[in-house]
């Protein structure tokens, strides 16, 4: 009975979920019928949404960016009503008999340092175990990765559109009255709209116009590649502090004779940096790929298909995840354990 | 339309590689996991990481792929 009813629980929170996507399509995408959809492929370059101006400086917002914001208000909110639920309780209360909310949180927590620890292994770092050390790095991108993943699947990801202002025409807040007169195109009554910045459509927009407002925020290779680029020079870090300057030079020139090492040394050190690109370019491969094919399978059949797709695309968005904070896990393990082993060997 | 074809090209000859490499892997952890069972979830572990590193292949091709038709 209890089963029968959580389920019928879940189908209906799919089942609105399902409709206030199909109800958002139809609305927001002038589709002719309910069963194809028309539906904006996305560009590798997000677009911007808005445009600040400050000086002779214009700053575009892209959409990736703002949605990444987007999705870390809705984690810090989340976790600071979880933590507020909690201390209302006493530690002892806590630890005994957790209930709602905390299951879950401990339920992740344990989730992602098992995962560390299993990829760590046996590594250590100044004698303390290394999945524990890098827990708070890691497991941050793991979290954020895997949120900002999924959270572009919900409803309203790049179904909801804008239509930005056009270059030059600075979104100009109503108070500043040094706005630069749009580049106004002669009968067109939107002109006047463009100086206030952005315009939202509701109903027939034009899908070569109109971007969407939120796209996922790790289909924009500036944010993944800002996340590679942390990693690798925290693995670079950690490498430092476990073997000491010296150590690590000796560790990237290897143990090969000495006019190899004069070889091997450049290799090694591009061999590290290329990690950035190649931890990077599979994330935003795999989310823009996904955005893709989402899209290319909306416009072929608008109605039961895309779900399917959208299971599919949550298991992959889920493996990139693990992937990304395994791997960055994998490479500080092999920099920090590396010399470890040679000293036991000397 | 014939640059578009040179994209298709490049993703479809760039996904033969890390295919058969990621069907290899796959195919040795699960032969592994059929003769110990019990060390299924390191194997699987393992086995993640290393068809993420031959999948990142593709991925470049997919890059390649970009950059000729966005270009």
């Amino acid at each position: 009975m209890k089963k029968l009813r959580t389920l019928l629980i879940i189908l209906g929170v799919l089942a609105v979920f399902v409709g206030l996507w199909m109800a958002g399509r139809y609305l927001l995408h002038d589709s002719s019928s309910l069963v194809q959809g028309k539906m904006h492929i996305p560009r590798p370059r997000p677009e911007p949404i808005m445009r600040f101006r400050i000086g002779s400086f214009e700053i575009p917002v892209l959409n990736t960016a703002f949605s990444s914001l987007v999705a870390m208000l809705v984690l810090v909110l989340l976790a600071a009503l979880i933590s507020r639920g909690l201390s209302r309780r006493s530690e002892e209360e806590r630890i005994r008999n957790p209930r709602g909310w905390q299951n879950l949180v401990e339920w992740a927590i344990e989730y992602v340092i098992n995962l560390l620890e299993g990829a760590a292994g046996k590594g250590k770092l100044k004698k303390r175990p290394l999945g524990r050390t890098i827990f708070p790095l890691v497991g941050t991108l793991f979290v954020f990765i895997i949120f900002a993943n999924w959270f572009s699947l919900a409803p309203g990801f790049s179904t909801i559109v804008v239509k930005p202002p056009a270059e030059g025409a600075a979104a100009a807040p109503a108070g500043h009255g040094e706005a630069v007169p749009p580049t106004e195109p002669a009968g067109q009554g939107e002109a006047r709209h463009e100086r206030f910045g952005m315009v939202w459509f509701f109903g027939k927009g034009q899908p070569g116009e109109a971007v969407p407002l939120l796209r996922a925020p790790n289909s924009h290779l500036a944010v993944t590649a800002g996340m590679a680029i942390v990693a690798i020079i925290c693995v670079q870090g950690l490498a430092i502090v476990a073997h000491g300057p010296v150590g690590y030079l000796k560790h990237l020139a290897t143990d090969a004779p000495i006019w190899m090492r004069f070889i091997m040394f450049p290799i090694h050190v591009i061999s590290e940096f290329s990690r950035i690109i190649s931890l990077s370019a599979r994330l935003f491969g795999n989310l823009y790929g996904g955005d893709v094919l989402l899209a290319v399978i909306f416009n072929l059949v608008g109605f039961v298909l895309p779900g399917i797709f959208f299971g599919i695309e949550a298991f992959f968005y889920y493996i990139q995840a693990l992937l990304f904070s395994v791997l960055t896990t994998v490479y500080i393990t092999l920099a920090v354990g590396g010399g470890q082993a040679e000293e036991h060997a000397h | 339309m014939d640059i578009k074809f040179a994209a298709a090209l490049a993703m479809g000859i760039g996904s033969i590689g890390p295919a058969l490499g990621i069907g290899i892997a796959v195919a040795k952890a699960m032969e592994a996991i059929g003769r110990n069972p019990e060390a299924a979830g390191p194997i699987q572990g393992v086995m993640i990481v290393g068809i993420g590193l031959a999948e990142a292949v593709a991925i470049y091709a997919f890059v390649i792929a970009l950059a000729i038709i966005f270009t």
